[in-house]
């Protein structure tokens, strides 16, 4: 797999496995309505922080609270973490931004969502299920 | 979702979040079939023809701009291959 000790991608085989890679880690555009209703999401989408903030790792903000979501396609495997040098972006991010961010994973081999706050080891074994009504508790 | 630029050795930087990146692949798509390629496959491998085709692209919006940039400088840092990725990979390390 793709990790950052690396191995080689540079054969044709390499390249059809990160076309994989891509293609299995695509977000849910459901995952995205879970959080923000439709309606505002539109809004967002076009007008909102992602206009004022395009260097925001973080697709979706409410408030000072910076999510990123993503989804684990059925098939794919849920042993899975956020490569550490990308997360130490995210969290520098938040720092200077004031920023508390959070990492939203729905599951779509189970249906089952799970959250951690903090850009802490964001891995799978380390964050926690979350339900549909506490997450809106939440954001 | 957060996207970053990753090539045959790993981590090589970070591009932007995934509604910018839908912006820049709008936006450059159509300027080359290389372009093109890259976004709607999410990597490639001919890193001198994508950067020969940035070379004279430029936008009116700021952003854009930066953006593109950002782009150019990343792949200038890219060895073999250049992958869009958000980043996430096996965790190794519970097994």
């Amino acid at each position: 797999m793709l990790t950052s000790e690396g191995e080689n991608f540079t054969n044709r085989q390499g390249l059809r496995k990160v076309k994989r890679i891509w293609g299995s880690y695509r977000p849910s555009p459901m995952a995205k309505r879970k959080i923000i209703p439709r309606n505002k999401q539109n809004t967002t989408d076009k007008t909102g922080d992602r206009k004022r903030i395009p260097k925001s790792p973080f697709g979706v903000m409410k408030g000072n609270q910076g999510i990123i979501v993503k989804t684990i396609s059925k098939g794919d495997s849920a042993n899975i973490t956020l490569d550490s040098k990308c997360l130490e972006v995210i969290k520098k991010f938040a720092e200077e931004n004031g920023i508390t961010p959070h990492i939203i994973v729905k599951d779509e081999n189970t249906g089952e969502w799970f959250h951690k706050e903090g850009a802490k080891d964001w891995s799978m074994r380390t964050m926690k299920k979350i339900t549909d009504e506490k997450m809106r508790e939440l954001f | 979702m957060t996207i970053f630029i990753f090539d045959s050795n790993g981590y090589v930087g970070f591009l932007s979040n995934l509604g910018w990146l839908n912006i820049l692949s709008d936006a450059l798509s159509p300027t080359s079939k290389i372009c093109e390629h890259f976004f709607a496959d999410g990597c490639t491998e001919d890193l001198e023809e994508l950067k020969k085709a940035l070379d004279n692209i430029t936008s009116s919006n700021q952003a854009l701009q930066e953006l593109i940039e950002d782009l150019r400088m990343l792949l200038d840092k890219c060895e073999d291959i250049a992958i869009l990725c958000d980043g996430w990979v096996e965790d190794t390390d519970g097994e």
